[in-house]
């Protein structure tokens, strides 16, 4: 096999444009697989917004201690690694049409420039983002190679909570394709009965289950959608006078009343953006690079 | 946490918005939302009148908390974190 990939050979990377939990709970996820394999927490590297307060008691958790970082230093990072054949990176949180919505953004150009800077023999991207799609029909053959993989086209990325999934602190609303890419990582299945375990059987279990689990999201959230959207209005009726002010004001300048009404609102409205985003997406992955794909073999 | 809004708290499962405890305020939880803002929460889930914090920075935030669930869905795992809170 021209790429095995094991436990100590490789250095596995997160990016998340993100401050939503969730994000950085795919993230704790996929570390928590990849240590079932024996992965150290040293060979894990994530590249995150999420607030660092709040960061330290999620791994704490979860017993787990990978190597945190900004994503503005993702290329200067990845430049400087040592003694890993491969690169494996995967990226949560946001996306958008310039790229991930990290702090500053990164272009597709800017990934694959980070990536390829590293001393590896080939670069792997899973892209679990909305409008990964964006990252698509770069050149994967220059060295060292990529193989790149998207959860979604140019269209939303599902993330709901979902059945048998769940870390130490609970369920989430996790990034689907990204939550089975990981689970199968931590138990790898052979997919196409070729008798190995391959990127490619990983990429094809990821998405036949999030196109699986896609319509049951959908008639979870249908189902709820006009008492979340019922309720805003209601709300909005309630509180019209100081609709706005509740709105744009920083809790810290509101008093504690009011700190309670727009808690509420702020929430009913989330509430409602997340259930309808489900509702009227659509999702499928993609892949680059397909020859390489097959040779990539895990554990 | 009986007074928490159910939208809120349904953020909560999906681990939209996180709860905290509170090092020093054991009476106190720190809600954070997606957009970083803190609210300051009594046991009852309702804002409390102090502490105030300016931005959860200044918070001194401390263990994940959550709750157990007694409810079955198809979609939320059954345990939910709360350290021993039970609602």
């Amino acid at each position: 096999v021209p790429y095995q990939i094991t436990a100590t050979n490789t250095c596995w990377v997160f990016v998340s444009g993100s401050t939503d939990a969730r994000h950085f709970l795919d993230i704790v996820y996929g570390v928590t697989c990849l240590k079932k394999q024996g992965v150290q927490d040293n060979d894990i590297f994530v590249f995150h917004d999420f607030d660092a307060a709040q960061a330290t008691p999620k791994l704490n958790a979860n017993g787990i201690a990978p190597r945190l970082f900004a994503p503005a230093d993702l290329a200067v990072e990845l430049a400087q690694l040592a003694g890993y054949e491969h690169l494996v990176l995967a990226t949560s949180g946001h996306g958008q049409l310039e790229g991930l919505s990290t702090v500053p953004p990164i272009s597709p150009h800017g990934l694959y420039a980070a990536v390829r800077g590293a001393p590896v023999s080939l670069g792997i991207i899973v892209l679990g983002q909305c409008q990964a799609g964006v990252f698509h029909f770069t050149d994967a053959l220059t060295a060292p190679p990529l193989v790149v993989i998207g959860a979604t086209n140019l269209s939303l990325s599902l993330s709901t909570t979902m059945v048998g999934f769940s870390v130490a602190t609970g369920g989430w609303s996790a990034n689907a394709f990204l939550a089975y890419f990981f689970q199968w990582l931590g138990a790898p299945v052979d997919v196409d009965g070729d008798g190995k375990h391959t990127l490619l059987d990983a990429y094809k279990f990821a998405g036949v289950r999030t196109g699986e689990l896609l319509p049951f999201a959908k008639v979870r959230q249908g189902k709820d959608l006009p008492a979340k959207l019922q309720q805003v209005d209601a709300l909005q009726v309630q509180h019209a006078a100081d609709w706005m002010k509740l709105l744009t004001t920083p809790a810290q300048n509101l008093s504690p009343a009011e700190q309670q009404t727009q808690m509420t609102i702020t929430a009913a409205i989330k509430d409602l953006t997340e259930a309808a985003s489900i509702v009227y997406m659509s999702q499928e992955p993609w892949l680059l690079n397909a020859n390489l794909i097959r040779d990539v073999s895990f554990w | 946490m009986r007074r928490l809004p159910p939208e809120v708290r349904s953020l909560v499962e999906k681990a939209v918005y996180s709860l905290y405890t509170l090092r020093g305020y054991p009476d106190r939880f720190a809600l954070v939302t997606d957009k970083g803002e803190i609210y300051v929460l009594d046991a009852d889930g309702v804002i409390a009148t102090s502490p105030r914090f300016s931005s959860v920075k200044e918070a001194p935030i401390g263990d994940v908390a959550g709750w157990r669930t007694t409810v079955q869905t198809n979609s939320v795992d059954s345990y939910l974190p709360f350290f021993l809170k039970t609602i």
